[in-house]
């Protein structure tokens, strides 16, 4: 008898396993989700933000021994590091997964970013094409419930309309509009899954200025949306539960999770289909975790491919002081971009890009506009000066961020460390990490960018961060593919070598491309619901 | 995208000077004419940034009542609400 019995084990509640858990109950199938957090309250994790004195995305959602994560703040508290590169992206582990702190833009990919090899002769070709996907892209804007122009494809042909109009751009947007006129700059309305209007029982937007670390009116979409859908339709959702181990049976098929609980108790979930959707970290190290005498390169790994080609969109930030006030620190974090540079006949030389225009001022790079705050008044200004000062610095801070397409790379990946390990037993996640020369291309190319954009502001005062930031996007450490000696999921997202397995999230990119991977991983998790399905039957 | 990575620099004067001292405040309010060295410009940055440095680091008296709100009028502290959805679109009304 197991502890957790159900047709579906789905092992984590972020996006990719709240979307198939709701799309798999709601068609009555009996599912079961291990998510190794707990239940976030969103008002006392608005409360967190407020009372934390290091306002980083996490800080809502702190780590603890029983659901550890990494940290913005310090990159080696649950990682341990072995370079060239420090690898900066993080996760959560709650409820609703990553997309508590998520900036909630919805891009698509573009075409060739399916068929980068044949196109553009770098990384590889997926295993599908856009075209496979597009029906389960319209569906997870639907799902998600996206607002964006729906005349403006973004190199991305649609098939069908955002399911509601567009968050209407900031007045720093019109002002980067207004001095880009005529350059190859052209901004665009950002598509993004927060509500312009209310009506899906959530409601619209209204500009807190905080969707990271956390929007605390729920306009902006989160997984904790799809884990309620699934629940009212039976799915039974077990919080603060951490699988442990897969376990292999007869003819390669995965038999059960093992599992551990905050409280130390342990048991056993079992089903007939077993879907991975823990992220990129914790995916991979889960199955090369349960490694056995008859699979000693671990679970799903007959490729030796599970942890390797970890990718992120290496960012380059930037910021400066415009000549006129634009107004940051209002509205939603960002809400245009300059998306042109996400294709094109140069990605053969250096990888696409994508500049974020930001609406948040200087508060990535410098903590502003509190640090600027305790700044003016140490230079000794007191009183309506050192009002007036605040006031004319901050109203002028813009920042521009451009992530890169990184190739994936065998030898960028996340292995187990030989040392450390959690209160589960699992060892810690050893990343090694190199950004190569194609990046460095690309980052070049991106403080050009940000130069040439500051300048046609007439912004003064520009500085470029040394070195690349994260973006949050972890991406490729179970790769898809047609070979199963190449790749560790099919085209359906089923392992090559257990006939019951499933893994979801963004693990499974061949290639990372340049839009921000959520709404991938929504039209992807959705794709697999028919396979997942059909897996129940045989 | 990760926004928000910040975390605060070192600061270069030392530990000691950057805390708001009891002892330094028991002496200001006996002789407000004395010299109690950084502590006023400790005082009027902790009032404005809503921050202070404790004895284990940064620590935080309020981010919502930080005067700094006051003089950014444009604005509002992050986590409340700014108006009507669309607002950010025009200058401010200030």
């Amino acid at each position: 008898m197991a502890d957790i019995e159900a047709d579906v084990i789905i092992v984590g509640s972020g996006i990719s396993g709240a979307l198939l858990a709701a799309k798999l109950s709601v068609a009555g199938v009996k599912v079961a989700i291990l998510e190794a957090g707990a239940r976030v309250d969103r008002a006392e994790a608005r409360q967190r933000f407020w009372n934390a004195p290091i306002r980083v995305p996490e800080c809502p959602y702190p780590p603890t021994p029983e659901a550890n994560h990494p940290i913005s703040n310090d990159p080696n508290y649950w990682y341990r590091q072995t370079g060239p590169d420090t690898f900066k992206s993080t996760y959560l582990k709650v409820v609703g997964g990553t997309t508590w702190h998520w900036l909630g833009t919805c891009l698509r990919f573009v075409p060739n970013d399916f068929r980068l090899r044949t196109a553009h002769g770098r990384g590889l070709d997926w295993p599908i094409s856009y075209d496979e996907l597009e029906p389960f892209y319209s569906e997870a804007e639907h799902e998600i419930g996206v607002a964006g122009d729906s005349n403006e494809s973004l190199g991305s042909p649609r098939s069908a309309g955002y399911p509601m109009p567009a968050i209407p751009q900031t007045f720093l947007d019109k002002a980067y509009a207004r001095a880009l006129a005529g350059t190859q700059y052209e901004l665009r309305a950002t598509p993004q899954a927060r509500n312009s209007v209310g009506g899906n029982g959530r409601p619209a937007c209204c500009g807190n200025a905080s969707c990271i670390p956390i929007c605390p009116i729920g306009a902006k979409y989160d997984a904790t949306v799809h884990v309620s859908v699934a629940e009212k339709k039976g799915a039974a959702l077990h919080a603060q539960t951490t699988a442990a181990r897969i376990e292999i049976g007869a003819e390669g098929r995965v038999s059960a999770v093992r599992f551990k609980r905050w409280d130390g108790s342990e048991g056993v979930a079992r089903g007939k289909v077993f879907v991975l959707a823990a992220h990129a970290i914790e995916t991979p190290r889960l199955l090369l975790h349960s490694r056995s005498e008859a699979l000693p390169n671990g679970v799903a790994n007959s490729s030796d491919q599970v942890g390797r080609n970890l990718m992120d969109h290496p960012t380059q930030l930037s910021w400066a002081l415009s000549r006129e006030p634009v107004w940051p620190y209002r509205g939603p974090l960002s809400t245009s971009s300059i998306e042109k540079f996400r294709h094109g006949a140069f990605r053969k030389d250096r990888p696409a890009m994508r500049v974020e225009i930001g609406n948040d001022g200087w508060s990535w790079p410098k903590g502003a506009p509190v640090s600027t705050a305790t700044e003016l008044a140490r230079q000794g200004l007191r009183g309506r000066a050192l009002d007036t000062a605040l006031r004319e610095h901050a109203s002028r801070h813009v920042r521009l961020a451009s992530q890169v397409e990184q190739l994936p790379d065998p030898e960028n990946r996340i292995t187990l460390d030989r040392g450390e390990k959690d209160m589960y037993g699992v060892p810690l996640p050893r990343l090694a990490y190199r950004l190569d020369d194609y990046v460095r291309a690309g980052l070049a190319a991106a403080r050009a960018a940000h130069a040439e954009i500051f300048g046609r502001l007439g912004a003064t005062g520009i500085e470029h961060r040394d070195a690349p930031e994260g973006a949050g996007h972890i991406m490729g450490t179970a790769r898809m593919g047609n070979d199963p000696k190449g790749s560790v999921v099919d085209r359906n997202l089923r392992s090559h070598d257990h006939p019951n397995l499933f893994i979801l999230g963004s693990a499974v990119f061949p290639t990372g491309a340049t839009a921000n991977p959520t709404l991938t991983i929504a039209a992807l998790s959705l794709r697999s619901c028919e396979s997942v399905k059909a897996a129940l039957t045989h | 995208l990760a926004i928000s990575t910040w975390a605060p620099p070192p600061s270069s004067s030392p530990a000691s000077s950057r805390w708001v001292r009891a002892a330094d405040l028991a002496r200001l309010a006996a002789d407000p004419g004395t010299s109690a060295g950084t502590l006023a410009t400790d005082i009027v940055a902790a009032w404005y940034s809503g921050l202070y440095e404790a004895r284990g680091g940064l620590a935080t008296i309020s981010l919502a009542s930080a005067l700094l709100w006051d003089a950014l009028d444009f604005t509002k502290p992050p986590g409340f609400c700014g108006g009507a959805t669309g607002y950010w679109a025009d200058a401010p009304l200030a």
